[in-house]
């Protein structure tokens, strides 16, 4: 089902909208403290803010607040997903997953039924029988995730869902999700670009409070307009005297020697696996190179350094 | 054992618990062991052992019919003058029991602020078994109800949340949810407020009386007693004494049992 979401929340800077099609997932994709929780919270009811609007659906939409109607968050067909699992302790795992349906009037037999069902399909029916508070982070979220599916909402909310994982676990869960969110509407609020790569259709950049670029994955991911969006999508952003944008991966970016190239100044090092990615200002905009710190120049290295750069031929140019 | 306090402390500390322990002693030295049973069981004893039990029972539901829901309301809705409830629902326990016994005559008594109402209905409840369960949950209320609150307050709203996400209603959350979560405080509060109940006296003499079978709980009996026969009174005292440490080392052992579950949990 279709959801639209706006809102305009100044105690939190937030002044948003968000739109996802049936059966899409949609990414918000933003740094920490830029309102992605805001406005979920907004479309789950957990947040009562005096100007926003949320529907659900096209003609006959359910509205579920606008100046006039408050729905509250239990009567409202989406259920929403944080980093916290908080799952009910003093209830078995099965429990946990057959409370929804319990909310719902099913016979504690047949919410059970049904609960057995989603633990399958997260992969944790083994699990049924366990309290849950004896369980993992990695099984905790993912019995949290069996929980939500099994209020069977229109609209499925995911709040940084992975981020409280370890790697191995986020890995499992994000791979997990891939399957689950297949043909469901979603909108999955992440600050990791991975998300966003592997789990959306659509991806929506959100920045200190307002949507700075939306559109299909592959075209914001590999075409942005912002350099936050570059940044996030892990690519320099340049704006060339003609108007267009080029956004080089750091592959496609050398240090250079004498006097090739672009002259730029080290603004971020961060260490990337076995090598080390420089973020550099020049003139155009920003560049990223990956530089091996073993053999580069350990001067180099410092936040402020003056350096030289070229980007490869034939990088893909697009209009702003 | 390794000491995790300054040595020194030992020493007012023992003097404290002496202050405490002492005069139980000091009681159970005049216990007449060989006439127990049957300074137990005399019909004045018994009767005061019956109302006692009936009362008790009846203002521990009355705490908690009308304590839970003060407790959630103080801990979850943000109202004008929260402060001042909370604070006023506090005063029976700093109140002398008499005082609150005379309040209590002056509200519902019958030439009190509702008399006339209950008179209207035919009701006296001034020197009735009522007034002793009312005088009872008066000066018990608050010890649910400050442990309830605390327990709701420290908690937060999280899990409450959530399942208002998977669709709960608030009364489904409310049971499901918030005084699962609560429970232990809730048990011991509610004990707690018993063994108060059960020990009452000022407030149950100036609003109740003293009347044999009626409104003559134990206590009233103890005191009764011990003008006339000492050792009934001292007999008397004994079970009063067995019956609250019994139920208050039911409410702490259970609610130290939850609390060790709770902090396992969350190591």
């Amino acid at each position: 089902m279709r959801l639209e979401v706006a809102a305009r929340v100044p105690e939190r800077g937030v002044d948003a909208r968000l739109g996802v099609e049936p059966g899409s997932t949609v990414a918000l994709l933003g740094p920490n403290g830029s309102g992605k929780s805001t406005l979920l919270a907004v479309a789950a009811g957990l947040l009562r803010a005096p100007d926003a609007t949320v529907t659900l659906g096209e003609e006959r939409a359910t509205v579920c607040q606008d100046g006039r109607t408050w729905l509250p968050p239990h009567r409202r067909p989406l259920t929403l997903l944080t980093q916290d699992p908080a799952l009910f302790a003093g209830m078995s795992v099965l429990d946990n997953v057959a409370f929804g349906p319990r909310a719902r009037g099913l016979s504690r037999r047949a919410a059970r039924e049904q609960a057995r069902g989603w633990l399958e399909r997260v992969g944790a029916s083994s699990l049924a029988d366990k309290p849950a508070h004896a369980l993992s982070g990695g099984q905790a979220q993912r019995v949290a995730l069996a929980r939500a599916l099994a209020t069977q909402p229109q609209v499925l909310l995911l709040d940084e869902p992975l981020s409280a994982l370890d790697v191995e676990a986020a890995g499992a869960m994000r791979t997990l999700l891939v399957d689950v969110l297949r043909n469901v509407t979603a909108v999955i609020a992440t600050h990791d670009l991975l998300d966003a790569a592997m789990l959306a259709d659509d991806v929506m950049v959100m920045h200190e409070g307002t949507l700075a670029e939306s559109g299909p994955r592959a075209q914001v991911l590999t075409r942005p307009r912002h350099d936050f969006t570059a940044r996030l999508a892990g690519r320099g952003l340049l704006r060339h005297a003609d108007g267009t944008l080029s956004a080089p991966r750091p592959g496609q970016v050398r240090l250079a020697s004498g006097d090739e190239g672009l002259a730029g100044t080290v603004a971020r090092v961060e260490a990337h696996g076995e090598s080390v990615r420089l973020w550099i200002d020049v003139e155009q905009g920003t560049l990223a190179c990956d530089v091996d710190p073993v053999t580069v120049d350990p001067r180099l290295l410092g936040r402020g350094a003056a350096v030289r750069c070229t980007v490869a031929a034939g990088t893909d140019r697009y209009a702003a | 054992m390794t000491f995790g306090a300054p040595r020194w402390l030992l020493v007012p500390a023992a003097i404290g618990a002496g202050l405490i322990l002492l005069p139980l002693a000091g009681l159970v030295s005049r216990v007449p062991w060989a006439e127990l049973p049957t300074l137990i069981t005399s019909d004045s004893a018994l009767a005061a052992l019956a109302l006692s039990a009936r009362t008790v029972t009846a203002s521990t539901l009355l705490v908690l019919v009308l304590g839970v829901p003060l407790a959630v309301l103080l801990a979850r809705v943000d109202f004008r003058g929260r402060t001042l409830v909370r604070t006023l629902v506090l005063a029976p326990l700093v109140l002398p029991p008499v005082v609150g016994g005379l309040g209590l005559l002056y509200a519902f008594g019958k030439r009190g602020l509702l008399g006339g109402t209950f008179e209207a209905l035919g009701v006296d409840i001034a020197f009735s078994t009522t007034a002793v369960v009312l005088a009872q949950a008066f000066v018990a209320l608050p010890f649910l109800v400050l442990s309830l609150e605390a327990a709701l307050r420290a908690d937060g709203t999280r899990h409450e949340e959530v399942a208002a996400t998977l669709g709960a209603g608030p009364w489904f959350t409310l049971t499901h949810v918030t005084l699962r979560r609560v429970w232990p405080a809730l048990v011991s509060g509610l004990v707690v407020a018993a063994a108060r109940a059960l020990g009452e006296f000022g407030a149950t003499l100036t609003f109740a009386g003293s009347l044999e079978g009626v409104t003559r709980t134990v206590p009233l009996e103890i005191y009764l007693q011990r003008e006339i026969d000492a050792d009934a009174a001292v007999a008397l005292a004994l079970v009063l004494v067995l019956v609250s440490l019994a139920v208050v080392a039911l409410a702490y052992g259970g609610s130290a049992r939850a609390a060790r579950r709770v902090t396992e949990r969350a190591a």
